[in-house]
C-alpha cells in the first residue's frame, strides 16, 4: 500500500473513531436536557407564566419593574431607537422617537410555545445585544391595530 | 458559588447548574452549552438589573447565562 494512502486511511479511521466514554455521556446530558423541548406540544400553563415572569423580573432593572407592574409594559434602550416592550406574543414592541411617540411596530418572537414573559425577555436581550439583527429579522406591525 | 443556565421552552424555563470550581460539572454544562447553540439558540449573560451581554462560546464562571430559541418574525 502506497503511503500517502495509508496515510488517508489512518486519518479516516482516527476521524471515524468512536466517542471517549466520557465524551458520550456529556453528549448523552446534554441531550437529555434538551429532549423535551424537541417535542413541545403543550400549551404554557399558568405554573409556566410563574417561572418565566420569574425569570424577566431578575433581568429587568427596577424602573423596568415598576412601570411592568403599573403599566405591563417597560422600555429599552437599543443603539438606534428606544423601545417599549409591552405585553404580549405578537405586535407588541414598539420603537419610540426621542418625544416618546411609537413611529414604528414590530413583530418578533422566539421559535415554540414560550409563555409570555419570555417573549418579552427575548426581545429585550436582542434589542440590547444585536438591535441590527432584530430590526433586520422582525416583521412590521400596523401601528392602528 | 453556583452558575445557571435556563433555557426558555414551554415551561417557563428549564435550568441547569453547575459550580465553576468542578470541572465534571463545568464539562457537562459546556456540553450542554454547546449542544443549545447547536440547536440555533443564542445564549446571553444576564447579570440582575442589567443589560444582557451575548455569549458566543462557554464561560464558566458566568453566574446567570439564558438560552433563547432562535428568532423568527411575526
Amino acid at each position: 500500500m502506497p503511503k500517502w494512502w495509508a496515510r488517508v486511511l489512518r486519518g479516516l479511521l482516527e476521524a471515524d473513531a468512536p466517542p471517549a466514554p466520557a465524551e458520550l455521556t456529556l453528549l448523552a446530558t446534554a441531550e437529555e436536557f434538551l429532549r423535551p423541548s424537541l417535542n413541545d406540544y403543550h400549551l404554557p400553563n399558568q405554573a409556566a407564566l410563574a417561572r418565566s415572569r420569574v425569570l424577566l423580573e431578575r433581568a429587568l432593572t427596577p424602573e423596568q419593574r415598576r412601570d411592568l407592574f403599573a403599566r405591563g409594559y417597560f422600555y429599552v434602550k437599543g443603539r438606534r431607537f428606544n423601545y417599549r416592550i409591552r405585553e404580549g406574543h405578537s405586535g407588541n414592541v414598539d420603537a419610540l422617537d426621542s418625544r416618546g411617540c411609537v413611529i414604528d411596530r414590530f413583530c418578533a418572537h422566539p421559535l415554540g410555545r414560550v409563555p409570555v414573559y419570555d417573549v418579552m425577555l427575548a426581545q429585550k436581550l436582542w434589542i440590547e445585544t444585536d438591535e441590527a439583527m432584530f430590526l433586520r429579522k422582525a416583521a412590521p406591525y400596523p401601528l392602528h391595530y | 458559588m453556583k452558575c445557571k443556565l435556563s433555557l426558555m421552552d414551554s415551561s417557563g424555563d428549564k435550568e441547569t447548574t453547575w459550580n465553576p470550581d468542578s470541572p465534571s460539572e463545568v464539562a457537562a454544562a459546556k456540553a450542554i452549552f454547546d449542544a443549545v447553540r447547536r440547536r440555533g439558540y443564542l445564549v446571553y449573560s444576564q447579570p440582575a438589573g442589567e443589560s444582557g451581554v451575548a455569549l458566543g462560546q462557554f464561560d464558566a464562571k458566568v453566574e446567570t447565562m439564558i438560552a433563547v430559541p432562535p428568532i423568527v418574525a411575526g
